[in-house]
């Protein structure tokens, strides 16, 4: 049985690899928090996120592709398919939409709602303050270094460690160094004596302080704090000296400068991220949206696909059902009403094979009935018809055909009427059958002689009407059998008894009365007067020969009664009729003999043949003794097909009349004025002997055609 | 003010200005060599930054930018990728304090902090680099094998609303070419 499975999909794979990907929508979701710590997984996510977007819009274009070429080339369940998908992606994309839509709004609006001009001046104005706050403080430091750099003029390189440290404690300085103009540390203090390397200035700082002779710098200290830079040129030193005096800002200070500064500079990066933060949070939300749109879709796609494949397995073993082919069967491993439905699929087509396995049987065992029936029918010598109840013809068996020698098989479904048109002979043949099955629904027997071919034939006919399993009339039926040999035999027998008795009871008399007339005449020849004796010669001559004709007639007659015994031998037909002919040359002016060439052996007895030949050419013969150029033709061929040997032996006479072309062979039947009647009947008693068949058509203009068909058999057991 | 305090300033004011006139945004190497110390090997390398409008507008707004240097050790191979035999990255940092006006550059690998008063000498101290040690080198002593130095602005150090757009901004891709030389054990 052709199982035809539903393969079962698994998507596992495809789910994790979504689920993944949600996973990692959720991971770019969180990361977009400051403190997140996927913070910095964040392009990344971006990048695995954009390419699975992308491998998903891959994947449902080539889904549309291939749904379009279903759709276009009207596969099953193309149009379910796209109908389903195209709902999923609507439901999906409108709810999708409006939440991306209304969200990036909200989004929009919110971050710039975090702005305001008002605030933007109070931060600045803040910033503003703490400067001048701070200003003020740094140009009383850089007042203070100016009066220290005072106190080094004009001392050597050599005590300036140790004034430093002593101005350093007098001063609120955290650390004084002295550099040279090449940047070098010539000298330092630090408060923290912990500190060996001082803060030194930058490059440009030394180079300012060369410049103007002096620079002031606030900075972030190493710590939280701030610290002031003063850089001052030493006067009247020489070489020149620096002298650069830290101070840091009271850590109260400090800190509040520091949160002035942090929150200022938190707002600037916040205001000047604003656009950045939009784009990200748009590009995250477009993500989502695509995945989300995307994902569905092929959701959508993976649906349909599971829904229609059950579908599409059921049109599919449908056609092959309407097919013919009942042994598809389906296999599904779903529980749900598909599975229900294929699973009746299958028990229906289950069905329908036993019942058609049935009806199968049941359709041979009739057709192996209607062959048996056939057979039969056509081996019956009997004639089977069969008609509907408009008296057309359904049905014909091979006997029918051969008794009424008509192609009636070329008449299926032709009525009464039509086949008595097409065939004219059977008119009356017809017409009885439309009368007898018109007027009587009951069985019916009827004897009937017609004449077809120039022969009489009787056949007994027997109809019955024919009965549907529902009782209900559905046609007739005819059965006829040809009872013309059965009616010629008995014909045939008891004219062997009349002529046996006939021969009997008169042979038996005359020889006596032969032997009386000739004793008479030898007893009173001489003894009676010239006239007397005259008299009784010529009576007695008279009773001898018609005593003579009499016994010869008996012979006849006994001969047809009872013939001598057969004795067949193969023999050369060409030879006997070439032997039989030449009797008649001189006799008959006009004799053509014409034989084929290869004529096979039969296999009959050459006495009794030669009589026939003898007796049919002698019948020719006379038939042409009155006319003017009267001829006789004999011919002889071998029919391969009947395998027969076929003799005719053709005149120009008068020839026989058409009333008398059935009854011709039959006994004390003759169109001659002399001759018993028996000849034609012994002849054609003699052929049927041999298993052939004679008979006589006529000749136009005139004459008449003997023609004999022999078979040819070799075995005498044939 | 005198005369030549007056030319010294113009100059001053000169220098950075047609810098930022004629030298495109990036960063290139000029030189870069390590030399050896008993057992360890000292960087110095002169590089060169200059920062695009973008980044320089991103400092001033209280963003700071980090530079990745990195120096790496390869084997070379003929048909197949190069062996790096051993990678060290170093990170500067650039701040701008609002308050203050100071540009303050931190070095992770030896955790200092410099303040300047200009992004010039800022960008330049980070840009020279001198005798940096960097531990845990290794080499492959049978074969001949280079250094190779590759300094950039690491855009993941960035805010993460500004990292992809940063990607997609050609003034945010600031990175110089290889510097490669051979190195000797």
């Amino acid at each position: 049985m052709a199982v035809q499975a539903i393969r079962k999909r698994t998507y596992l794979l495809p789910a994790a690899a979504l689920l993944s990907l949600l996973f990692s929508l959720y991971l770019m979701s969180h990361a977009t928090q400051s403190s997140s710590q996927f913070n910095d997984l964040f392009s990344s996510l971006i990048v695995i996120n954009i390419i699975g977007t992308l491998v998903l819009f891959g994947l449902l274009i080539a889904n549309i592709r291939q749904l379009w070429r279903q759709f276009k080339s009207k596969a099953i369940g193309s149009r379910i398919t796209a109908k389903v998908v195209l709902l999923f992606f609507a439901i999906s994309v409108i709810p999708t939409g409006i939440v991306f839509y209304f969200s990036n709004q909200l989004l929009h609006q919110s971050i710039d709602s975090w702005f305001d001009a008002k605030i933007d001046d109070a931060v600045q104005d803040s910033l503003t303050l703490s400067r001048r706050s701070l200003d003020n403080r740094t140009l009383s430091l850089m007042k203070e270094t100016r009066q220290l750099a005072n106190e080094l003029e004009d001392e050597s390189d050599i005590l300036l460690s140790l004034i430093l440290a002593g101005l350093r404690e007098e001063s609120s300085a955290g650390e004084l160094t002295v550099f040279s103009k090449q940047g070098q540390i010539i000298a330092t203090t630090n408060l923290d004596p912990g500190v060996l390397i001082p803060n030194t200035p930058g490059s440009e700082m030394l180079m300012l302080a060369k410049q103007n002779g002096e620079f002031i710098s606030l900075e972030p200290g190493s710590f939280d704090g701030l610290i002031v830079r003063t850089l001052i040129e030493v006067k009247h030193s020489s070489p020149k000296r620096y002298l650069q005096a830290i101070y840091t800002v009271p850590e109260d200070l400090s800190e509040l400068a520091n949160s002035v500064e942090d929150a200022y500079t938190a707002y600037q990066e916040f205001n000047y991220l604003r656009s950045s933060l939009k784009f990200s949070f748009t590009l995250t939300l477009s993500i989502v949206l695509m995945f989300s749109l995307l994902a569905a879709s092929w959701a959508a796609f993976v649906f349909a696909r599971e829904l229609i494949e059950p579908i599409r397995q059921l049109v599919k073993g449908t056609e092959a059902v309407a097919a013919g082919d009942y042994e598809k069967k389906l296999t599904v491993e779903r529980e749900d009403e598909l599975g229900f439905l294929v699973n009746s699929f299958n028990d229906m087509t289950v069905r329908i094979a036993s019942s058609r396995q049935a009806a199968n049987k049941a359709q041979r065992e009739a057709e192996d009935q209607h062959a048996y029936l056939e057979t039969i029918l056509s081996h019956l010598s009997s004639g089977v018809l069969g008609f509907d109840l408009s008296l057309r013809l359904k049905m014909i068996n091979q006997g029918a055909g051969e008794i009424l020698e008509c192609p009636l098989n070329a008449c299926i479904e032709y009525s009464l009427a039509e086949i008595a048109t097409k065939f004219p002979s059977l008119q009356t043949f017809s017409a009885l059958l439309i009368d007898k099955f018109s007027s009587t629904t009951a069985q019916w027997q009827h004897e009937f002689v017609f004449s077809i071919n120039h022969k009489n034939k009787t056949i007994l006919l027997k109809g019955a009407p024919l009965y549907a399993t529902d009782q209900s009339l559905s046609g007739y039926v005819l059965i006829f059998d040809d009872v013309t040999p059965i009616i010629q035999s008995q014909r045939n027998a008891a004219w062997s008894e009349v002529a046996q008795r006939l021969a009997h009871e008169i042979k038996n008399p005359l020889t006596p009365i032969q032997l009386s007339a000739e004793r008479l005449q030898r007893k009173l020849h001489g003894k009676l007067d010239s006239a007397s004796d005259q008299l009784l010669s010529k009576s007695t001559n008279t009773i001898i020969h018609q005593v003579s004709a009499m016994k010869s007639m008996v012979d006849d007659f006994s001969d047809f009664a009872r013939p001598p015994k057969s004795k067949p031998q193969p023999i050369h037909i060409d030879q006997l009729i070439d032997d039989v002919s030449s009797l008649y040359r001189g006799q008959i002016r006009h004799l053509k003999v014409n034989i084929s060439a290869s004529i096979p052996t039969v296999f009959a007895d050459p006495i009794r043949l030669r009589q026939v030949l003898i007796n049919l050419i002698k019948n020719a013969q006379e038939a042409i003794d009155d006319i003017e150029n009267g001829e006789v033709n004999i011919s002889v061929d071998y029919q391969k097909e009947q395998h027969s040997v076929k003799i005719c032996i053709a005149d120009n006479g008068l020839g026989v009349d058409n009333s008398m072309l059935t009854q011709i062979f039959e006994p004390y039947i003759t169109s001659k004025n002399k001759g018993t009647g028996l000849g034609l009947s012994i002849v054609k008693k003699i052929i049927e002997e041999h298993g052939g068949s004679i008979c006589l058509k006529p000749v136009e203009p005139q004459g008449a055609n003997f023609i004999i068909q022999l078979p040819i058999t070799t075995d005498k057991n044939n | 003010m005198s005369t030549k305090h007056l030319l010294f300033a113009l100059l001053m004011l000169l220098i950075p200005l047609s810098s930022l006139a004629t030298e495109p945004a990036g960063i290139s190497i000029k030189t870069a060599n390590l030399s050896r110390q008993l057992d360890t090997y000292l960087l110095n390398a002169r590089i060169n930054y200059q920062l695009s409008e973008e980044a320089v507008e991103a400092l001033h707004n209280g963003i700071t930018l980090t530079f990745n240097v990195d120096l790496s050790i390869i084997e070379p191979r003929a048909w197949l990728w190069n062996k790096h035999l051993s990678n060290i990255q170093l990170a500067y940092q650039i701040k701008y304090h609002t308050l203050s006006e100071i540009y303050q550059i931190s070095r992770h690998h030896n955790n200092t902090q410099q303040n300047f008063s200009s992004l010039d000498a800022a960008l330049y101290a980070i840009g020279n680099i001198s005798d940096t040690p960097i531990h845990a080198i290794t080499s492959n002593k049978q074969a001949s094998s280079e250094a190779v130095l590759t300094a950039y602005l690491n855009i993941e150090a960035l805010p993460l609303p500004m990292r992809p757009l940063a990607y997609f901004t050609p003034g945010w891709h600031l990175q110089s070419d290889h510097y490669l030389w051979p190195f000797k054990q």
